[in-house]
């Protein structure tokens, strides 16, 4: 197998890009991942919704009435968009056993 | 709502406008930062995370940032009562993100990237999963593109077998001791070329980019139309100290862009949906970029690169603002109409006069009209296939048994033919759209205006590019002053210079006749235009509904040569066949859970069972047991 050295370094002493703003270019991906980052965690929060504490309290009417709403937006192409709905874990938690009496 | 989704981006093109002006107007070797090392495996592929700043990843990072800024900003205008609005700007980010792809000192970095926005794109593409239309859209793409990953991956391994390294630099260096236009050089192009086809959809890996319409619009804008797609002719460029030492390999690059070109116009003429008018578009002028960077005129093909972006991503925007505005009728007026049908719209030039005349500009760049943008980038590309027919490394070899030359002119006339039907199907795009009188019936038209600013203002920028853009490249022939001329030519000579001298037996390409064939192909687009006036006539068209079924040729056409359904019985049910009925119910049911899960279950039930039946709760049973147990261990040291 021919083994060819790697020029990692710069040939001939110092580079003119060296010491200037082109050494900040690890910024020009790390910029836009702080961004996703930041959407990725408000998305996350946004579609977050805490289960009652009691799960016997729950009913799983929740995501019925967001449905509803989500049949209102607008602004897109597809009305895909319209019946897009976020249920949440929270949202269809089973129901209590029924206590029926003996 | 938050603006971080475009104001990173602004802040990244602000750091990538600094960049460029902090170069040297000569800088003849990249500026690498190396960061760690990523993947040392052991001494002989010591794979290191590192950035290269030279004059081409500079170049692509200028553009990159710059649209897809102009993108985010239309982005909060387009998707503000998106339910997923912060999972939209999530995904957006992440796709700018993975510059790697450009920024990347070697293959393996590169490929992060390169996989990363395929990553990206899929989950756009199925922005809206619900519905399973998308879902599936999205899988096609994200299959079909691993396809050509295989493809770069095993370039990558031969890569590092025969030169040793991967880093880019090291390979520019190393691969002059291969014999040049062996089989080897030739394998190691073609399967790069299998990547490319994949990620920039040409044939026979195009088919998945008409389907990812089904995303967000400024999605399609930005990753599949402006920039993503561009990545197969960015690899070509970058690897063109290999693609230049292999003749035959540069020609089958030129041919597979000029049918691709020519094959996904004539789909694009009878196409009604007008996301899908634009991704046939697409998918031709990267055949046009394929073309350029196929025969060696390197720069030529990142020129186009460049005007595409501007106009391409102006169409796609301009048409998502005709979607908005006819989903917000439709959406007024409660009706089911397909918002994206053109059949479904016309005369909208009263209602949205700047959107009319930024895509207008936009179609007049595409077609190749003199000043405009894609004027002077298809020209140039058109002319590098004539002066390489010529003379130059390409001329002097067979392909598949025909003569070089004969190859390149070829691919000039198809070229020449893919740009009369650019011409026409844009033409139509546009009379069907804007002209004639409006379908969407009068209730829906008291609805229809004008999209907002936060809309209309990143397409007139895009306009002011796609008038304005070809100055970074004036031909020589307009004779204008020193320094004013082949500005990219002479940013890019550093990067890809000598691999276009190789190409051109070491002088610099001279176009014959190259007034001539500048008129030749404006003349072409003119008829290609003045062809959609005469012949098309936007008040004889009747709403979708109303519409009959197409007959002849024309259905072909709208069935889009029924290449999918082609695949679909040649590639996808034989497989599906051999996945159910030998991986699934031959290996995974039948030899896995079948003999070596439950199988050894059922052995060892067996035996069990024997067992069960010794243990039969007598005496006199044990006893004989005994008897024959002690018989047979005497029996043994007897006999030993």
């Amino acid at each position: 197998m021919l083994q060819v050295p790697v020029p990692l370094a710069q040939p001939g002493g110092v580079h003119p890009l060296a010491g200037s703003i082109a050494e900040l270019v690890w910024l020009l991906p790390i910029l836009p991942l702080i961004g996703f980052v930041i959407n990725g965690a408000i998305s996350l929060f946004t579609s977050f919704h805490a289960g009652p504490a009691d799960p016997s309290a729950a009913h799983g009417e929740h995501g019925v009435a967001h449905a509803g709403h989500e049949a209102h937006d607008a602004h897109d192409e597809h009305s895909a968009h319209t019946t897009h709905t976020t249920r949440t874990m929270s949202t269809r938690r089973p129901r209590a056993p029924r206590c029926t009496p003996s | 709502m938050t603006i971080v989704g475009p104001l990173v981006l602004i802040l990244a093109f602000a750091l990538a406008v600094a960049i460029f002006f902090a170069m040297p107007s000569h800088m003849a070797t990249p500026f690498v930062k190396t960061y760690f090392a990523w993947m040392p495996v052991g001494t002989d592929l010591p794979i290191h995370w590192a950035f290269q700043v030279d004059q081409l990843s500079v170049m692509m990072v200028l553009f990159v940032t710059g649209v897809s800024a102009l993108i985010h900003i239309f982005s909060v205008g387009y998707m503000g009562d998106d339910r997923g609005y912060a999972r939209y700007f999530a995904f957006l980010n992440l796709f700018v993100a993975l510059l790697v792809l450009v920024l990347g000192a070697s293959y393996p970095v590169m490929f992060v990237g390169w996989e990363g926005v395929g990553l990206v794109s899929y989950l756009l593409i199925g922005f809206w999963f619900n519905d399973k239309a998308n879902a599936d859209a999205g899988k096609k793409a994200f299959i079909v593109n691993r396809i050509g990953d295989f493809g770069f991956l095993i370039a990558m391994f031969l890569i590092w077998s025969n030169v040793g390294t991967l880093d880019f630099s090291g390979v520019a260096a190393g691969v002059g001791s291969l014999p040049a236009g062996g089989p080897l050089l030739t394998t190691i192009c073609l399967f790069l070329l299998l990547g490319c086809t994949g990620k920039s959809a040409q044939i026979p890996l195009y088919v998945w980019l008409p389907d990812a319409m089904a995303g967000p619009t400024p999605v399609s804008a930005l990753i599949h139309a402006a920039t993503m797609v561009t990545a197969g002719v960015y690899l070509v460029a970058r690897s063109s100290f290999l693609f230049s030492l292999s003749p035959v390999a540069c020609l089958t690059v030129a041919v597979i862009g000029a049918v691709t070109a020519l094959f996904a116009a004539t789909i694009g003429l009878k196409q009604w949906d007008i996301k899908k008018v634009l991704a046939y578009s697409t998918v031709s002028q990267i055949g046009y970029m394929f073309i350029g960077v196929g025969v060696g005129a390197y720069v030529a093909g990142l020129f186009h690169v460049i005007t595409h972006s501007f106009f391409k991503a102006l169409l796609f925007l301009g048409a998502g603002s005709v979607i908005f505005g006819m989903h917000a009728a439709y959406h007024h007026t409660h009706s089911t109409e397909d918002a994206q049908d053109m059949r479904n719209m016309g005369g909208l030039r009263a209602y949205m006069p700047v959107t009319f005349v930024m895509m207008w500009i936009a179609t007049l760049a595409i077609s190749g009209i003199p000043i405009f943008a894609g004027f002077f980038s298809k020209d140039e590309i058109l002319g590098s296939v004539i002066a390489r027919a010529g003379d130059s490394t390409l001329a002097d070899v067979h392909w598949l048994g025909i003569p070089g030359s004969a190859v390149l002119y070829a691919v000039y006339v198809l070229g020449l033919a893919g740009a009369f039907l650019t011409a026409l199907y844009m033409t139509r795009m546009m009379l069907y759209t804007f002209h004639g009188p409006n379908r969407s019936g009068a209730e829906n038209q008291a609805q229809l205006h004008e999209a907002p600013p936060i809309l209309t203002f990143p397409v007139v920028v895009l306009g002011v590019l796609s008038v304005l853009g070809g100055i970074i490249n004036l031909p020589a022939f307009l004779h204008l002053p020193a320094g004013w001329t082949g500005a990219l030519d002479q940013w890019l000579a550093p990067v890809v210079g000598d691999a276009t001298l190789h190409v051109t037996h070491g002088v610099a390409a001279e176009t014959p006749n190259e007034l001539a064939l500048v008129g030749l192909a404006v003349v072409v687009a003119i008829a290609g235009i003045v062809t959609a006036f005469v012949k098309l006539k936007p008040a004889a068209l009747v709403p979708k509904r109303e519409a009959q079924p197409a007959t002849g040729f024309e259905r072909v056409l709208e069935n889009k040569y029924y290449v999918d359904e082609f695949y679909d019985r040649a590639v996808v049910t034989p497989v599906v066949a051999v996945s159910r009925s030998f991986l699934w119910k031959g290996i995974d049911a039948g030899l896995i859970d079948g003999v070596l899960v439950n199988g050894s279950a059922w052995f060892m039930r067996g035996l069990a069972r024997i067992g069960s039946w010794l243990q039969t709760g007598q005496v006199g049973a044990y006893a004989w047991a005994i008897v024959i147990g002690v018989l047979a261990v005497l029996g043994a040291f007897t006999l030993r």
